[in-house]
């Protein structure tokens, strides 16, 4: 038994290894074969022969699967090139950015869940009562708000009109309200709903129908049968959330100037940094791919259910 | 209905009669919507009351005609060069619809092309596509724009790719869930037998069984390409900001957001409106065609 988790759960690390790899691949060959980065590296007064000299110095003129090698190698050694900007390893810069995204990421998913999942509740038990309409409505205008104009809404009634919190910047805690407000009310709408559904489900099935016949009360039966084992199910949901929250954060960082990789990257973007944004995608996607990695090997664990294959 | 047959139905699915969104009204309201929509997404020029280019520094920042400093010149104010906020806003459904034009039609044929391959054969050909699948998890959408963009500087064209690359899988993966389902079945069984080759048994049996799935799906994410559009062009990774977009409407309106609120107000409840719609009515799609699909997405 115990092998069988742990075979299951090196698959999935291969799986995840391979995706990785591919991220890698596309962001290079995306880069390389169809832009020249040369006009990007090179100054724009510079003569043909300058351009050449510097082609020929980053190897520009080497075979592709040379530089692709190349690429690779450096990678795995996480060295993504000098940052144009700032004149130092992109890395760093990337890194620097690093924290105040999962801080933000990590309120935003908070938010979600801790708006998300007691209404789901509420919606299933009295499901068809006010909540339910009230949950649903909720939930058909999470996805048709934009998350950038619900931040800007934000700024415009409670920042700028009451000047009750700040409009943006990363200055201690009441800068982050707004910020994961906006970026957790999507993945709210989607917890909702699928703790709703979850909760519906887990509430026909027979043992609960059981649990009722010898006399418990609704509230045992709610949440030490129902709630228990349809959060099993809202915890998959976790993984999936990454990356909402994740290009999210992009936006809502460029919204709210917080100091992140999203907002990184477009400043990045316009200024034309182009190994801060290569290194700052491949973080993000690495990012992605392991917290996935983690929730559907911890999955495994969890339910005793699960076994190889499903995974 | 006899009065005998009225209390079988369970209390809560009275309730929930009580308590609808979708009446017959609501689809009325909604269909007009649309259609109003796709009119001016077709004939914004003939329609937009001005030419959304034209500047008139004198008559900049004009508030909505509700204001008391507005007026009926411009019904929804000007921005800070003098343009009407109305046309620009009727120019800018204009790219909505081109985007979903193209980007739905591609996004379904690729990724449900690549769901029934991979369901029908299995073994190595669905891990591979399968492997995409994860592949595009991994790589957000708008990772995808901004490295477009930062190669190829904003484009229309990016906007497709990039949003073509981030809906096919859904579509991928819910086709290859129902074609795993159907070529179980026992008509999909009999044509093997009688020697129907692979690709007549996937287009005469196996599609037709999804075609369902496929429309409902397809409709449900003309929502999910305007409201990325916008934001793609929001963030200056989408269509250049020359070209009229409600998302570059708000992008330029953002800096005087405390000045003119509607210039970025204006243009979010155009998205607003036309992805709710679009929505209520996959929703109602989805309940006509296949009431069993209540829980798909």
């Amino acid at each position: 038994m115990r092998n069988e988790l742990g075979s299951a759960a090196l698959g999935r690390l291969l799986r995840s290894i391979a995706v990785v790899f591919g991220v890698v691949t596309i962001v290079f060959f995306m880069s390389r074969a169809v832009g020249d980065p040369i006009s990007r590296l090179a100054p724009i007064d510079s003569t043909q022969a300058e351009i050449e000299q510097i082609k020929e110095e980053i190897g520009l003129n080497d075979p592709i699967m040379e530089q692709y090698g190349r690429f690779l190698i450096d990678i795995v050694q996480l060295d993504f090139g000098q940052s144009f900007r700032a004149t130092r390893p992109a890395v760093d810069v990337v890194q620097e950015r690093l924290v105040a995204t999962i801080q933000l990421g990590a309120a935003g998913l908070l938010v979600a869940f801790a708006v998300g999942i007691p209404l789901g509740i509420i919606a299933a038990v009295r499901r068809g009562g006010a909540m339910d309409l009230l949950s649903r409505l909720l939930a058909l205008f999470g996805q048709a708000v934009p998350n950038f104009w619900l931040g800007l809404m934000l700024i415009l009634f409670i920042a700028v009109s009451f000047d009750w919190l700040p409009t943006g910047g990363r200055t201690g805690f009441q800068s982050i309200i707004l910020p994961a407000i906006t970026l957790g009310s999507f993945p709210a709408a989607a917890v909702m709903r699928f703790t709703r559904s979850a909760m519906l489900d887990t509430l026909q099935q027979d043992y609960i129908r059981t649990a009722r016949a010898k006399g418990l009360t609704e509230r045992a039966v709610l949440f030490k049968h129902a709630l228990r084992n349809s959060m099993l199910a809202v915890v998959t949901l976790l993984g999936l959330q990454v990356g909402t929250i994740l290009s999210g954060a992009i936006v809502v960082e460029t919204v709210f100037a917080w100091p992140g990789l999203g907002y990184l990257i477009i400043q990045s973007i316009i200024a034309t940094d182009y190994p801060v944004v290569q290194a700052a995608i491949l973080m993000t996607s690495v990012w992605i791919v392991f917290v996935n990695l983690v929730v559907d090997v911890s999955y495994t664990f969890i339910d005793p259910r699960i076994r190889t294959g499903t995974v | 209905m006899s009065e005998a047959q009225v209390p079988a139905v369970p209390l809560d699915e009275r309730r929930r009669r009580r308590w609808r969104i979708r009446s017959p009204k609501t689809l009325v309201v909604t269909l007009a919507i649309l259609i109003l929509f796709v009119v001016l997404g077709l004939f914004g020029s003939q329609i937009a009351p001005e030419d959304p280019y034209r500047l008139d520094l004198v008559g900049r920042l004009q508030p909505p005609f509700f204001q008391s400093e507005g007026s009926l010149d411009h019904p929804l104010g000007t921005d800070d060069l003098g343009r009407d906020t109305l046309s620009r806003l009727i120019f800018g459904a204009r790219i909505s619809l081109v985007a979903i034009a193209m980007i739905i039609p591609l996004a379904t044929i690729i990724g449900s092309l690549l769901g029934l391959i991979a369901g029908w054969f299995g073994g190595w050909t669905s891990r591979i596509i399968m492997a995409l699948v994860d592949l595009q998890l991994a790589m957000p959408g708008i990772l995808v724009a901004v490295l477009l963009a930062a190669i190829w500087g904003p484009s229309l064209r990016n906007v497709v790719i990039v949003l073509v690359f981030a809906l096919w899988a859904t579509f991928a993966r819910i086709v290859r869930g129902e074609t795993l389902a159907l070529r179980e079945r026992e008509f999909v069984i009999a044509a093997r037998t009688i020697g129907a080759g692979d690709l007549r048994i996937m287009t005469r049996h196996i599609l037709p069984g999804l075609v369902n799935s496929i429309v409902i799906l397809a409709t449900l994410n003309v929502a999910t390409v305007i409201i990325a559009e916008a934001g793609l062009s929001f963030l200056g990774v989408g269509v250049p900001q020359d070209t009229i977009s409600w998302g570059s409407m708000i992008s330029q309106g953002r800096d005087l957001l405390s000045i003119s609120w509607w210039l970025v107000t204006v243009p979010g409840i155009a998205i607003i409106t036309v992805s709710l719609v679009v929505n209520v009515f996959g929703d109602w799609l989805r309940d006509f065609l296949d009431p069993t699909l209540r829980n798909v997405q």
